[in-house]
């Protein structure tokens, strides 16, 4: 046991001695604190969604986050509609934390009459100390339903229940790299149950890109590009990208932003025809997230 | 929350997704026809003077007839190898270039099925879209005009000051003659569309009720 004590109190000399050399505070206790506890990443992004796609980020244990969503029209259409201002879809959202690394919520959008419902899992946090995991991987699962009178909108084709339904399923690999940093990188397969045509795939893969980089600590820019492997036809100005900051103020958070994105769940703003970047097909938009306590901590 | 209290949700779940997972798609049961659907497309967008008609000849393509478009870039049945559909999909400078808008998802698509399709030289009567009664700019009127003419009165620099991307330019025209005149072939106007043959009589019976209704936006 003393051999056991001595040969740690000397590692620890020794690696106390290391991180003096890098020039970092070398006191015994910050190092003990390392080694023995477990420091989970949080704040990756201020809210679970980065604009348009899930984030790395998870809802807190009995906390509810209604969110609203809105996206006006588009830009290019001059200042007779106010830079697009006077039309607008948006999407009330309703997500509920479940466990530390479980959520699921619904949502219902003006574009197509289309509710969404999702169950988020976290299966690696990325955290250092005891246990060092580099990223968080994150799985997402989700469903939507189209609510048009005759969502297929083809003479002589049967509206049934399973022709307004599509799925997506998505994997979150995302990483804080440090306090204004943060990427993400998501796989996602997204089905639709029918097509237009037989040339348009029923699954759709994309990869979406996700970031954000902070100015000030209320203030920081956030992105999210998806890229969509075998969409027909194939048109790089569909893949939506949004640019937006993201703004806390006390209670809420406020992401203002410019996307060419037209729907507000995976399904729509993947699959469905958006604008063009180049053409200024774009819409002004924003979410408001607020956070209630729905489930009474324990202490 | 216990692990086993989560599999009463996740398994109902996990059933009722699985069971309602289709695959499906819309089959078009008419199936596209070469020459009102597929020829006017080529001939309004890629045969402008100085590109792919029989005179020009440009990079070896005629876009003009049957013959001459499956004799270069198609490959039947193959719409992926088939270097013209892979032109008007390219990333960056697709064809028909700027100042020319990219074709329509609706064209892209419609020549793709073709090619599927085994890029026949395939006719259809085109009686049953014959209806004069009460034709609708947004669904009758305007999809022709958009396949015989926007190739060159659409996009961001339409040609002959006749603007056919939106209702006003088209209700323009109208008004002062041109459109009927050119498709009628009228003596005075210049007969449209160009290398392309005329419209057929249904389709021009078509516009002319609508114009007849007073040209309504509808």
């Amino acid at each position: 046991m003393k051999r056991i004590i001595r040969i740690a109190s000397f590692l620890l000399i020794l690696s106390a001695a290391a991180s003096a050399q890098n020039g970092q505070d070398g006191s015994l206790l910050s190092l003990l604190d390392e080694q023995f506890s477990l420091d989970r990443t949080t704040n990756a992004f201020k809210s679970p969604r980065v604009i348009n796609t899930h984030s790395m980020e998870m809802l807190a244990p009995g906390t509810m986050d209604f969110r609203i969503l809105h996206r006006f029209g588009d830009v290019s259409r001059g200042g007779y509609e106010l830079f697009g201002l006077d039309q607008a879809s948006m999407r009330l959202g309703f997500d509920f934390g479940i466990t530390p690394n479980l959520m699921a919520g619904f949502g219902r959008s003006t574009s197509k009459k289309e509710t969404d419902a999702f169950v988020k899992y976290r299966i690696l946090w990325q955290s250092k100390g005891r246990r060092n995991i580099p990223f968080s991987l994150i799985w997402v699962s989700g469903m939507t339903i189209n609510g048009l009178h005759d969502p297929v909108g083809i003479e002589g084709v049967a509206t049934t229940f399973g022709r307004r339904l599509g799925y997506y399923h998505e994997v979150i690999i995302g990483r804080k790299f440090s306090e204004r940093l943060t990427l993400q990188l998501s796989p996602t397969l997204v089905h639709n149950n029918i097509v237009a045509n037989i040339l348009v795939p029923n699954d759709l893969f994309a990869v979406g890109f996700g970031g954000r980089f902070k100015f000030t600590k209320r203030l920081a820019l956030v992105w999210d590009y998806t890229y969509a492997i075998n969409r027909f036809p194939a048109n790089l100005n569909y893949n939506p990208l949004s640019l937006g900051v993201d703004i806390e103020t006390g209670g809420h958070v406020f992401q203002l932003h410019f996307s060419n994105a037209v729907g507000m769940n995976e399904r729509a703003y993947i699959t469905d025809e958006n604008g063009n970047w180049l053409k200024g097909q774009i819409r002004f938009g924003f979410n408001l997230s607020r956070v209630f306590q729905i489930v009474k901590r324990k202490i | 929350m216990n692990i086993k209290n989560l599999w009463w949700w996740a398994f109902p779940l996990l059933c009722i997704t699985s069971i309602t997972c289709t695959r499906e798609y819309v089959e078009d049961l008419r199936g596209v026809c070469f020459d009102s659907d597929v020829l006017p497309i080529f001939q309004s967008n890629c045969t402008q003077s100085g590109c792919h008609n029989s005179q020009d000849r440009k990079e070896g393509y005629d876009l003009t007839s049957y013959e001459s478009i499956v004799s270069r870039g198609i490959v039947p049945g193959d719409y992926k190898a088939s270097k013209i559909y892979k032109a008007l999909v390219a990333v960056g400078e697709p064809m028909p270039q700027s100042p020319y808008n990219r074709l329509t998802d609706a064209q892209i698509t419609t020549i793709a099925l073709w090619i599927k399709a085994g890029a026949a030289h395939t006719t259809c009567s085109d009686t049953t879209l014959c209806d004069t009664s009460n034709p609708k700019f947004s669904t009758v009127v305007s999809p022709i005009l958009q396949t015989y003419c926007n190739g060159c009165h659409g996009g961001t620099s339409p040609l002959g000051n006749v603007d056919y991307n939106t209702y006003a330019g088209v209700k323009a025209t109208v008004t002062n003659g041109k459109l009927m005149g050119s498709i009628k072939h009228t003596s005075g106007f210049s007969a449209m569309p160009q290398n392309a043959n005329k419209l057929s009589d249904c389709k021009i019976s078509v516009i002319q009720a609508w114009i007849d209704a007073g040209a309504p936006n509808n």
